[in-house]
């Protein structure tokens, strides 16, 4: 039988949004350490999106994790979701920017961690913008070091199910 | 297949701009923390409701202050040199998981009934508190 083109592609997509999804709805009923402290090992599946299909489809499989996560967790419109919205868009942004400008700078762990760092700052400029308050702002030097952390975690995490993926990779 | 196999559309981790942007990170995280004003007591706890200042007492203050935001009241503990958000009604209870604060710049954040509990220096003022 004749293969559709595109199909593969959007097998993939869609296989990688399930797995973002997945890890989304499993991270939050974990419990956490601290409650603003959280993996986002969802990022993982949006950041092989990135390096495996480009900007666009990354955009894609985020927004509908996001919207899916928000419908799924009963947070949808609600102030959390508002805030991780805006903060993983800007997180792809962030990444799909670098990976354009700077191709070869930063590997998927770099990306991950910039991508984690914008994360936060987009959070807590949206919160603030929120609360009409700049106080929160105290928080970005522990926000930075979260993200660093949890951006080397995730994108360590992607970087080797890449290099196991490498096959699929090649022919995507 | 071995992550060694064929090469990679993209650099080996870690890469050496990796390293800088975390160490970049980390430093700015620092500089951030301690370069600032050094962390003294507080003298002043100031609570905002939706961006304005309802409640503004002494930290050495022996006290229980409650603001009703847009989902219910939010309640702040004073006592001893210290603050801390005592109970809220949000889903979260982040700002309760804050604890007690005790330092200067220190935030207790309610994002959902918009409510900021934070600790100033600030030269003492000619009240002992203000309530609106």
């Amino acid at each position: 039988m004749r293969e559709v083109p595109g199909t593969r592609r959007l097998t993939r997509l869609g296989l990688l949004t399930a797995m973002a999804l997945v890890l989304f709805l499993v991270e939050a009923a974990l419990p956490r350490p601290l409650p603003w402290m959280k993996l986002g090992l969802g990022n993982a599946a949006v950041l092989a999106a990135l390096l495996l299909f480009g900007a666009g489809p990354a955009l894609a499989v985020s927004l509908t994790k996001l919207l899916l996560g928000g419908l799924l967790s009963g947070g949808l419109g609600g102030p959390a979701f508002v805030i991780g919205a805006s903060a993983g868009v800007a997180s792809v942004a962030a990444m799909a920017l670098l990976m354009r400008l700077a191709p070869r700078l930063l590997s998927p762990v770099g990306l991950s961690v910039a991508g984690a760092l914008v994360h936060q700052c987009t959070q807590l400029t949206v919160a603030a913008g929120y609360l009409g308050h700049a106080g929160l702002f105290n928080l970005l030097p522990m926000f930075l070091v979260s993200g660093v952390v949890t951006g080397l975690l995730t994108g360590f995490a992607t970087y080797f199910a890449l290099g196991r993926l490498a096959g699929v990779a090649q022919d995507a | 297949m071995a992550v060694t196999g064929k090469r990679l559309p993209w650099p080996s981790a870690p890469a050496a701009g990796d390293m800088v942007l975390v160490a970049a990170a980390l430093l700015a995280a620092a500089v951030l923390s301690f370069g600032g004003t050094e962390i003294t007591g507080a003298e002043r706890v100031v609570v905002d409701l939706e961006g304005v200042t309802r409640y503004d007492a002494s930290i050495d203050s022996q006290s229980t202050v409650t603001v009703i935001g847009r989902l219910g009241p939010t309640v702040v503990r004073i006592e001893g040199g210290r603050a801390r958000i005592e109970s809220a009604p949000c889903r979260g209870q982040i700002c309760v998981a804050r604890g007690w604060m005790h330092a200067t710049g220190d935030v207790a954040v309610c994002i959902p009934n918009h409510v900021v509990v934070r600790l100033t220096g600030g030269a003492p003022r000619a009240f002992d508190g203000i309530t609106r």
